[in-house]
């Protein structure tokens, strides 16, 4: 395996294998070749410039990918689940997670407190533990270009209960020198703990957080999978509920605008929104158009109707508004 | 020598002009009412649809997720024969790699900043020429087309040099894109200053409210939270708020910026 020459931090493989992060063991989705020092594959960045540091030395057999012989540069790292240091001893690691000074308080403003927290960390303020937080991401995310410096994000992290801890179990960062005023750069709901609608919740709290800015605003572009997904569910369940139960549930039209700043959404997101949704109709054909005229594009609340109940959804905030804490 | 970064936002792929001006104009107009029906049995907008990357495969790739049980883990820490209260993962141990490697990404930010403040000077620059343009297309009757299509060239096509509609409405749009990277550009220079400023007094201010990390905090429930940072705003000054007649509220404190509500 080697580094894509043409970009930083990305691999062609996996170069780790998989990781242990608390009390969890997963394999990784994709490579970061930013854990190394370039033409030092065989130890971590900080164990090659720190040359005094003691080696430990794992062998291990060559690990097989999908019946073929691969290698990899790291069979397991081991990273802790409250600051993400790592290391490829699993020994040094148990001797840390004794000690870690997060064992008490996890850092950061708290800004949600509900059965699940989400904690405002600056990434200038919290240096390394973000930093750590970036190189652990890279692992399951495709695009990724800023690890080290981070002090003009902040990492807004959710934590939960897992086996009577209370722990880091996803985040999202915000680039506070963005340039189309994004309010998400990235965002990772680490594998253990996917499937409980955290990626939502996060999403959800991002756009709470534009509307206490008063800013209509949406994440970076362009999207991974997972983030298309997560955004457009997301962006389909807002439309819906306003439209159909909320704000606009009993107008007869809409402007983009009004839609946009209610919502806080932007406008080419809500049109893309609609898009997938199958929503928009030309009113040549719609019945009684003879007050339609003024536009020859429609909403249709049957539509999203049937979008809600095909997704089996109930379109309600996962956000307690109680439980926001914004200042 | 820092390597490139893939940056998203150049992903897309490569435009042969600078802004799609075609596609601002065919655009969704934002603030045209839009008829919500009940029912309708008309064609649907004709859509691209919303495609998954290729690594689609990877959603369903199941990651072989292994819980170890913590006593496993206490059994190790057994083994070793000095139990030593010092973190072995001390932040020293990190310090020097990753201010080494923050050095080399602010080398690829500095250059990727670099080629902003060329392209802020060079679209200045266009700026006025557009708008001498502009001024010369309403004003004369036989305006400079040469001109025109030499400054146009690097930004836009125009279809016909003839049809005075579509170029004069191509410069307006033209003029109003660069307007708006140029003033993006000056507000995210006044940020980065402002912050720079920020983290500089940081360590200097006793009560921040604005970044609040407090023990005590973490132990609050939400209401005293909530109490606990809004009587620490108002050291700073008043909050003021202005309802108007047709409900709108204008809200203002010490710190954050104003805010309109309007809902």
């Amino acid at each position: 395996m080697s580094d894509n020459e043409g970009y930083y931090g990305v691999t062609q493989k996996r170069n780790i294998r998989r990781v242990r992060l608390g009390d969890n063991e997963f394999d990784t989705l994709y490579g970061n070749s930013v854990y190394f020092l370039e033409g030092h594959h065989d130890m971590l960045g900080y164990e090659a410039v720190n040359a005094h540091q003691r080696i430990h030395h794992r062998k291990h057999s060559e690990p097989q990918i999908n019946g073929d012989t691969d290698s990899y540069w790291l069979d397991t790292l081991y990273v802790c689940d409250l600051c993400f240091k790592y290391t490829r001893d699993e020994a040094l690691l148990n001797s840390h997670l004794s000690v870690c000074k997060h064992n008490y308080r996890f850092p950061g403003k708290t800004m949600y407190k509900d059965n699940f927290t989400i904690k405002k960390v600056s990434g200038y303020r919290h240096t390394i533990l973000c930093q750590n937080l970036c190189l652990f991401a890279k692992l399951f995310l495709d695009s990724k270009s800023v690890y080290f410096s981070i002090e003009n994000f902040d990492f807004y992290v959710v934590l939960g209960e897992s086996n009577g801890r209370r722990v880091p179990m996803g985040f999202f960062s915000k680039e506070l020198l963005s340039w189309d005023e994004n309010n998400l750069a990235c965002i990772l709901i680490f594998p253990p703990f996917q499937r409980k609608r955290l990626g939502h919740l996060l999403i959800e709290f991002s756009y709470e957080l534009s509307r206490f800015e008063g800013k209509v605003s949406g994440p970076e572009f362009p999207l991974s999978a997972f983030g298309k997904i997560g955004y457009l569910k997301y962006w389909s369940k807002v439309i819906c509920r306003e439209l159909l139960y909320g704000r606009f549930s009993d107008c007869q039209s809409i402007t983009l605008q009004k839609l946009s700043k209610f919502t806080c959404i932007r406008v080419k997101d809500l049109i893309s929104t609609l898009d997938y949704m199958g929503s928009w109709f030309t009113t040549s054909d719609i019945e009684n158009s003879k007050s339609l005229d003024q536009y020859p594009l429609a909403i249709s609340r049957s539509v999203l109707k049937q979008w809600i109940k095909g997704e089996s959804s109930n379109c309600q905030k996962l956000i307690q508004e109680d439980s926001l804490v914004l200042y | 020598m820092a390597k490139r970064r893939r940056l998203r936002s150049k992903e897309d792929s490569v435009k042969t002009k600078l802004f799609n001006l075609d596609e601002l104009i065919d655009s969704i107009p934002i603030d045209v009412d839009i008829p919500i029906v009940d029912e309708c049995s008309g064609p649907k907008r004709t859509t691209t649809e919303i495609h998954a990357s290729s690594s689609v495969n990877l959603l369903t790739k199941p990651l072989n997720i292994v819980q170890i049980p913590s006593r496993q883990r206490r059994r190790l820490t057994t083994i070793k024969k000095k139990v030593s209260h010092l973190d072995p993962l001390d932040d020293k141990l990190f310090l020097k790699h990753h201010q080494r490697a923050e050095k080399s990404e602010k080398k690829m930010t500095n250059i990727e900043k670099e080629r902003v403040f060329t392209e802020y000077d060079y679209y200045l620059h266009c700026l006025e020429q557009l708008k001498t343009v502009c001024q010369d297309y309403e004003a004369s009757m036989v305006p400079n087309q040469q001109m025109m299509l030499r400054i146009t060239e690097p930004f836009t096509t125009i279809d016909d040099p003839n049809d005075r509609q579509e170029v004069l409405m191509k410069i307006q749009l033209l003029i109003g894109e660069i307007t708006k990277f140029t003033r993006t550009f000056e507000r995210l220079r006044k940020l980065e200053l402002k912050l720079k400023t920020l983290h500089n007094n940081f360590y200097h201010q006793i009560d921040n409210p604005e970044d609040s990390d407090t023990e005590e905090e973490a132990h609050m429930d939400v209401k005293r939270l909530r109490e606990t940072r809004f009587y620490r705003r108002l050291k700073h000054g008043p909050l003021i708020k202005i309802r108007f007649l047709d409900g709108t509220v204008l809200v203002k404190d010490a710190i954050s910026p104003p805010k309109v509500i309007n809902f």
